[in-house]
C-alpha cells in the first residue's frame, strides 16, 4: 500500500517526455520516464492557472493551463475529479494554483507520446507557494540532472556505479532508465532551465527573455520596475510572445476538430507580415512550452 | 570419492547449463574420465559446465567460514547455525512476494541472509548451504539464499549452540532478523508490566535505550534487575520488529551486565533523519525526522469526537464497545507529506496541532460551532496546504502502510534569497 510519490518537475521536463512503462495489471500503476530519469505516475505543481476551458457540450470536462517559468502543463479534468473539476471551474485566472495529480498520456500514433495531468486536487495558493515549489523543483531536478551528468562520465554506467558516487537508489534507478530510453540529454539546456527558474524568483541584473513571465507581468504582484523596463527597451524587435500569440491564434482558427496543416498556417501567419523562419521558431517554442503538438506529420494541434 | 559427492557437482553441471539436453549418465561419465585422469573435482566440474555451453562460475565445494567473507561473491557454501529468521512479505515488481530475512552463525562469526524462497528454515536449525551469494547492501554484505541455493538441514551437534559467540552491534545497526546480538547502552526510560500467556503472568519489562549512535526500544522477558540510567552490556539478545520498528529482545538465555557510568558519555541523541523513500525501504523506525510538503489533509482532522473509556474516534455518540457515551472533543490533524521521494500518513495530536496552528484547542472549537466543519477545513487548508514542515515521531507500517506519528512538528520557514543563492553554486558544477 505504497503511495506514489509526488514529483516535483517543470513543465519542460514533463512535456518532453517520451516513454510510458504501463502498469501489467489494473493493480499495478503505469509510469512516465522523463528525459531526467523522473518515474512519475503523481506529479505536485505550483504555476499560473492561465486559462480553463469546457472542451465538451453538456458534460463538465475541462482542459486547462498551468504555466511555470519553462512552460505549460496541460490539465484534463472530468466527472471523475469531481472537486477538483468544481475547483478549476471557479478560480478566476490568472490566479497561482497548486496541483497535485496523475499522468496521463495521449499516443495519437506510435512512436508519439504526449503527456498530460489528470487532477486530484487543485488549491489556490500565494506567490509565496509558488516560489517555494519553483526553489524545490529546480533543486530535485538539479539532483536527477547530476545523476545523469555522471553517467554521461562513466565508462561502464550501473546503478551500482551510481550508488557508489552516494546518489540514491530511486535517482539511480531513474538515471538509467532515462540512458535507455533517450539517446541524448541535453544537460545545458535542462542546466538553463534551472538557471532561468532561479532568477525568475529572485531576479539578478540579466534581461528576462521568457514569454510566460509577460503573462505574469500582468497579474502578478510580484512587478518591480527593473522587469517592467526590460520590457520597454525591446520595442525595436519584434517580440517572439507576440509573434506566438499571432501563430497561436491562427492555428486556433484553422484547426477544428483534425487539426491545421503546417504549411496552411505558415500561408496564413505570412499574411499577417510575419517571415517563414519566424514562424517556424514560433511553433517549434509552442510546441515546446505544451501550447501544441502534432497528432500526425505536418498537422498542428492545440492542446 | 562417494558417490553423493558426485551427484551435488553432477547437479550443479545440470543446473548451470542452460540448454538442458545431457543426460546424467554422460555427465557421470565424463566426470569419471576427469577424475581418473587426477583432475580436481571442481576443476573437472567447471571444465564440463563449460564444455556443455554454460556460464563459468566459480563453484567450490569447499567450505567457507563467515569470517573469512570479506567481499560480495558470486558463489559460497557454508555449513551455518540459523539464529533469527522472519518472513517479510513485500511488493517486488508489482507482485507480492515473502521474502525471509534473517541471521545465520558459525564457530568464526555470523552474517544476515535474506532468503528469497520459503527453504523451511527455524531458528536453530544447523544447514548446509551450497551456492549462497553475497551482496553488499547499505555498505554491509549480506548474504542471500536464492533460486540456485540449495540447503540442507543437517545434525545440529555439527554446529554446537555455545561454540557460538555474539556479535558487537550499535544500536543503529539494529534490524529486524538478527539474533546473537551484543549492546552495550544506557537505560533512558524503564517500564514494568505484567501479561498473560497460556494462562500463566509474565513481567515484562520494556523502555528506551540509547547509545553514541542511535535509540532504540527493548523488551527484556527476564527480571535483569535493571535500572534507569543504567549502562548494560546485554550479549545474546536478538532483533523483532513490531510494526517496522526494530526493538532489541533479551531474555534468560541472554547475559546482561551493569556496567561503569562512565562507559558511554552523556550526550543526547538527535533524531534518524531519512528521506521518505528510504523510510518506505526500511517500513518504520523509532525517532526519526521527516521534511516534507503538506499535500493533503485527510478527513478526520480539526474537531473530532472520542469515547471517554477506549478513546475511540466516534461518528456519532454511540461506541462501538461501550454504546451510548458523552463523546469527548479533541483536536487532531491527519496530513499526507511528500517530500518528492516518497509520501507518509502522519497524525498529529492536540498538542502538536496547537503548536503548528499557532492556535488553541478552543479557537478552532469556536470556529466549528460558528462557522461550521467547512470553515474549519479552509482554515486548515489555508494555514497548511503545501507548507513545508518538519516532523518528529515515531513511523509505524501496519495494513494501511506507514504513519508516523508526530510528537514534534515545526514550520519550514520560507528563505528565497538564501536558497536561491545556495542553489545558483550548486549550478557551478554543472559546465
Ligand atoms: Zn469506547
Amino acid at each position: 500500500m505504497k503511495r506514489e510519490p509526488a514529483w516535483r518537475l517543470f513543465a519542460a521536463e514533463y512535456n518532453a517526455t517520451q516513454k510510458e512503462i504501463k502498469g501489467r495489471e489494473q493493480k499495478t500503476p503505469s509510469y512516465i520516464i522523463t528525459p531526467l530519469g523522473a518515474k512519475v505516475n503523481r506529479v505536485f505543481i505550483v504555476g499560473v492557472l492561465t486559462d480553463v476551458e469546457n472542451i465538451t457540450e453538456g458534460k463538465d470536462f475541462l482542459r486547462a493551463h498551468v504555466s511555470d517559468p519553462s512552460g505549460v502543463y496541460t490539465l484534463y479534468s472530468g466527472q471523475y475529479q469531481q472537486d477538483a473539476t468544481e475547483t478549476l471551474a471557479t478560480i478566476d485566472v490568472p490566479a497561482y494554483v497548486a496541483v497535485i495529480g496523475k499522468t496521463r498520456t495521449y499516443i495519437p500514433e506510435e512512436g508519439q507520446l504526449f503527456v498530460s495531468i489528470r487532477p486530484e486536487i487543485v488549491q489556490e495558493v500565494t506567490a509565496q507557494t509558488r516560489d517555494r515549489w519553483i526553489l524545490q523543483t529546480c533543486q530535485h531536478t538539479k539532483k536527477r540532472l547530476d545523476a545523469i551528468n555522471e553517467i554521461s562520465n562513466m565508462v561502464t554506467p550501473s546503478i551500482e556505479e551510481l550508488q557508489k558516487l552516494n546518489y540514491p537508489r530511486y535517482l539511480a534507478e531513474g538515471a538509467m532508465l532515462a540512458k535507455e530510453h533517450y539517446e541524448t540529454v541535453d544537460i545545458q539546456r535542462y542546466a538553463g532551465i534551472i538557471r532561468d527558474a532561479l532568477d525568475y524568483v529572485f531576479p539578478t541584473n540579466e534581461p528576462h527573455e521568457k514569454s510566460i513571465k509577460e503573462i505574469e507581468i500582468k497579474t502578478s504582484p510580484k512587478i518591480n520596475d527593473s522587469t517592467i523596463q526590460t520590457k520597454d527597451n525591446k520595442n525595436d524587435a519584434p517580440k517572439a510572445e507576440e509573434t506566438e500569440e499571432i501563430v497561436m491564434h491562427t492555428i486556433k482558427k484553422l484547426e477544428g476538430d483534425l487539426g491545421a496543416a503546417w504549411d496552411l498556417i505558415v500561408e496564413q501567419c505570412k499574411k499577417q507580415g510575419l517571415d517563414e523562419s519566424t514562424i517556424e521558431e514560433s511553433l517549434a517554442s509552442l510546441m515546446d512550452k505544451g501550447f501544441i503538438f502534432e497528432p500526425v506529420l505536418g498537422t498542428i494541434k492545440t492542446t | 570419492m562417494d558417490e553423493k559427492q558426485l551427484d551435488t557437482h553432477i547437479d550443479t553441471i545440470i543446473n548451470t547449463v542452460k540448454d538442458n539436453k545431457v543426460s546424467r549418465d554422460e555427465i557421470l561419465k565424463e566426470l569419471q574420465r576427469f577424475l581418473e585422469y587426477g583432475v580436481p573435482l571442481d576443476h573437472a566440474t567447471q571444465t564440463l559446465i563449460k564444455k556443455y555451453g554454460g556460464t563459468y562460475t566459480p563453484i567450490s565445494s569447499e567450505r567457507t567460514l563467515l569470517a573469512d567473507i570479506q567481499s560480495p561473491k558470486s558463489s559460497v557454501n557454508l555449513l551455518c547455525r540459523v539464529i533469527a529468521i522472519t518472513p517479510k512479505t513485500t511488493t517486488v515488481k508489482g507482485e507480492e512476494k515473502t521474502l525471509y530475512y534473517g541471521m545465520v552463525a558459525d564457530e568464526s562469526g555470523s552474517l544476515s541472509f535474506t532468503a528469497w524462497e520459503d527453504f523451511q528454515l527455524q531458528t536453530d536449525d544447523v544447514i548446509e548451504v551450497t551456492n549462497a551469494y553475497l551482496r553488499e547492501w547499505r555498505g554491509a554484505l549480506k548474504l542471500n539464499f536464492g533460486e540456485r541455493t540449495k540447503i540442507e538441514k543437517t545434525d545440529q551437534k555439527r554446529i554446537p549452540k555455545d561454540t557460538i559467540t555474539p556479535q558487537t552491534y550499535t544500536l543503529n545497526d539494529l534490524h529486524g532478523g538478527i539474533g546473537l546480538v551484543e549492546v552495550t547502552a544506557r537505560i533512558e526510560t524503564l517500564n514494568k508490566r505484567t501479561i498473560e500467556t497460556n494462562g500463566t503472568t509474565k513481567t515484562l519489562f520494556s523502555g528506551v535505550l540509547s547509545d553514541e549512535t542511535a535509540k532504540s526500544q527493548f523488551t527484556a522477558w527476564h527480571d535483569f534487575k535493571l535500572k534507569e540510567k543504567d549502562i548494560i552490556k546485554i550479549s545474546g539478545g536478538y532483533v523483532r520488529t513490531w510494526k517496522g520498528i526494530p526493538q532489541l529482545t533479551f531474555d534468560e538465555r541472554s547475559t546482561v551486565t551493569k556496567l561503569p557510568d562512565t562507559t558511554l558519555p552523556e550526550t543526547s541523541i538527535p533524531p534518524r533523519t531519512l528521506l521518505l523513500y528510504e523510510l518506505e525501504e526500511l517500513q518504520g523506525g523509532f525517532d526519526i525526522e521527516i521534511t516534507g510538503t503538506v499535500l493533503e489533509i485527510r478527513d478526520g482532522s480539526g474537531i473530532i469526537n472520542r469515547c471517554p473509556q477506549c478513546k475511540r474516534t466516534l461518528q456519532d455518540t454511540t461506541c462501538t464497545i461501550h454504546g451510548s457515551v458523552t463523546p469527548e472533543p479533541d483536536l487532531r490533524l491527519k496530513l499526507i507529506i511528500d517530500d518528492g521521494t516518497g509520501a507518509i500518513s502522519t497524525i498529529l495530536d492536540k498538542n502538536t496541532t496547537e503548536q503548528i496552528l499557532g492556535k488553541t484547542f478552543k479557537d478552532i472549537q469556536n470556529l466549528e460551532k460558528k462557522q461550521g466543519h467547512q470553515a474549519v477545513r479552509e482554515e486548515l487548508y489555508a494555514h497548511l496546504f503545501c507548507q513545508q514542515l518538519v516532523l518528529r515521531g515515531n513511523a509505524l507500517s501496519d495494513d494501511y502502510g506507514l504513519t508516523l506519528i508526530v510528537k514534534n512538528a515545526e514550520i519550514v520557514p520560507l528563505n528565497i534569497e538564501e536558497q536561491h543563492d545556495s542553489l545558483l553554486q550548486e549550478m557551478e558544477t554543472i559546465p
